[in-house]
């Protein structure tokens, strides 16, 4: 199942600067989307704004068909959309395996409250639950570092712990902001490849990303802002032989 | 010979360490241990009385909700003292105009705090920031206010003639009885709120200490969140509040003021706000240090009056503060942990 994502007319304004300006796209085929544009062109503020981190001066946000509007941060995770953070957000006195255990106990705190007055029921929840972020881990490749504090890992450690647990909240539309910055070629390799196999199990995936060679080679679909407008849409090949997009990124790397 | 005799009792000091740092009940008996030695050695001790003993463990259990509040969820609140008062102050009302039971009183007095908790909690959490600060400060003044206007709650002059707690009929007649009331109470209050802290529900205050963007965007209301952490905040510092209305039988306006509720922040930040031990032992530390200020200030500067004892804590709290980051138990604790490993290092080092 794929998600239909809208976005009508969305602006916002920061005191006379529009972040976002005006922009309307929809996106139902699910995939990889590449989110890409210069510095300050508003990518941050988008993800920003389809969390609910960031209300909308104007202009409207549906998934599903489901308005998201108005909605607070926490309403739009359990809807389906989760994210990570250009400025990494783990919880560092926590543990990576409890990092990536919140967003599901947040689901059910009747659980976790069984869980504590001992019902065998709550209980077996809670190990699955266990089980199933451990796997998350697994799969970002780091499970051996479940016990430690997520706030003693390297930097790009603590970039698939925010990945694994924006995973965890089960989200139709996972927003990845800047998940590659700082990582080595390797790693980015990975990742990517993680990237492309969770959008293969019906998560659509919004890629914000510097490293533009990264986002054309992994992307069904890119979008490219400048000054909080789209400047081009299509496939990836079509927006690389867009002029306008060569223009936008004079002076920035493009390969 | 003698540094075999030493070796060992080293060995058995850090397996003794390792066992506390790993057992919590272990650490729950060894508080317990001293709780029950608290009356020995306070009476036997230049001032300290039996009487700061039941202050200590009611402040302590007043600023016991900061841990979870403040030290986790990274909440700062000076609304404690009015949690305290609203409590202290319905358990007086009730016992000397309609003569209800003094343990009912207290129920209701903790019911009522907990209420307004919750009620305030619910509108001004929807705010974000710093302003919750003041936020809370305005609320606290508010009550500080009204206890001082009100004539319900007798004005400036309070409430005098609170009967005694008489639990199962036993009534709690001197300091040393209050004392062990006082003491069963404050253990209890640590082992439900380091269950609490233990608990997915404690985890969410970690995390949103850490991060309240990325708590949200797990799907946590931190409005939620943060009115019940709050709210069970307000419910300790209230329990205390009724417990100290029963035990000096009079409520006067400044149980409710800023400065009380300034104090009960001292004593989680002083003791270490981010385990439960930090409420005790800030209580210890600061009663400790306002007790002899109390007595020494007026011997070393004879024209002084009750403001220098502020100054005191000032200083001492700067003091603390400089040397020990995470108050004192975090220092104890981060201590024990360095001893631990240092043995351990010396202990791998002799293998090799
Ligand atoms: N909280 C804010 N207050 C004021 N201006 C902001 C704020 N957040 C972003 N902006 C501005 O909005 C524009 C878009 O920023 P951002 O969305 O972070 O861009 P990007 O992520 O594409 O680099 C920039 O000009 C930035 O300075
Ligand atoms: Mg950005």
């Amino acid at each position: 199942m794929n998600c239909a994502l809208e976005v009508s007319s969305a602006t916002v304004r920061y005191g006379g600067v529009a972040a976002i300006d005006d922009l309307s796209f929809q996106h139902e085929d699910g995939g990889v989307v590449g989110l890409i544009g210069p510095n300050g062109a508003g990518k941050t503020t988008l993800l920003n704004v389809l969390s609910g981190a960031v209300r909308l001066t104007t202009g409207r946000i549906s998934l599903q068909g489901r308005d998201l509007t108005s909605r607070k941060p926490h309403q739009i995770a359990r809807l389906g959309i989760t994210r990570t953070f250009q400025n990494l957000q783990v919880f560092g006195s926590l543990s990576v395996l409890d990092n990536v255990l919140l967003p599901r106990v947040a689901r059910g705190w009747a659980t976790a409250v069984g869980d504590m007055v001992l019902l065998p029921q709550a209980h077996r929840k809670v190990q699955a639950e266990r089980a199933r972020a451990l796997d998350l881990l697994d799969r970002v490749g780091i499970a051996e570092y479940a016990q430690q504090p997520a706030g003693s890992l390297a930097y790009g450690l603590q970039r698939r712990v925010e990945i694994a647990r924006a995973l965890a909240g089960d989200p139709e539309l996972i927003l990845l902001d800047e998940p590659l910055a700082g990582l080595s070629a390797s790693e980015s390799v990975d990742l990517t490849e993680l990237f492309t196999k969770v959008s293969t199990e019906g998560i659509t995936v919004l890629l914000v990303e510097h490293d533009v060679a990264s986002v054309l080679s992994v992307s069904k679909r890119v979008l490219v802002l400048d000054h909080g407008r789209l400047l081009a849409d299509g496939t990836p090949d079509e927006v690389s032989a867009n002029p306008e997009v060569r223009a936008a990124y004079l002076g920035e790397e493009w390969t | 010979m003698s540094d075999d005799a030493l070796a060992a009792a080293e060995r058995s000091a850090t397996s003794v360490l390792h066992a506390v740092l790993r057992s919590r009940w272990l650490r729950y008996a060894i508080f317990l241990g001293v709780l029950a030695l608290v009356p020995a050695v306070f009476t036997r001790v230049p001032f300290y009385t039996m009487s700061v003993g039941v202050l200590m463990a009611i402040q302590a259990i007043a600023a016991l909700g900061l841990i979870p509040l403040t030290g986790h969820a990274g909440q700062i609140s000076l609304g404690q003292a009015a949690f305290f008062a609203i409590s202290g102050y319905t358990s007086a009302l009730l016992t000397t105009r309609w003569h209800t039971n003094a343990l009912l009183a207290m129920i209701a007095g903790m019911a009522l705090s907990a209420a307004v908790a919750y009620l305030v909690g619910t509108f001004i959490f929807r705010a974000q920031g710093q302003y919750l600060v003041l936020a809370t400060l305005s609320f606290g003044l508010l009550v500080s206010y009204l206890a001082n206007q009100l004539p319900l709650t007798g004005a400036a002059d309070g409430i005098p003639g609170i009967p005694a707690l008489a639990p199962f009929g036993f009534t709690i007649s001197g300091d040393v009885d209050m004392y062990y009331l006082v003491a069963l109470v404050l253990l209890i209050a640590v082992i439900v709120v380091d269950a609490l802290l233990r608990s997915p529900v404690g985890k969410a205050l970690t995390a949103l200490g850490d991060s309240p963007v990325a708590t949200a965007a797990a799907g946590v209301s931190i409005a939620g969140l943060r009115r019940n952490a709050f709210t069970l905040a307000a419910a300790l510092s209230a329990l205390a509040g009724s417990l100290y209305a029963h035990w000096s039988t009079y409520m006067d306006p400044g149980q409710a003021g800023i400065l009380s509720s300034v104090q009960l922040l001292i004593i989680a930040t002083i003791g270490g706000q981010r385990l439960v031990w930090g409420a005790p032992v800030g209580a210890f530390v600061v009663i400790t240090f306002s007790e002899a200020s109390k007595t020494l200030i007026p011997k070393v500067i004879p024209q002084a009056t009750g403001n220098y004892e502020i100054v005191v804590y000032g200083i001492a709290l700067i003091v603390i503060l400089l040397f020990l980051p995470r108050g004192v138990g975090g220092g104890l604790i981060g201590l024990a942990g360095r001893l631990a490993r240092a043995v351990r290092g010396r202990e791998a080092t002799a293998v090799d």
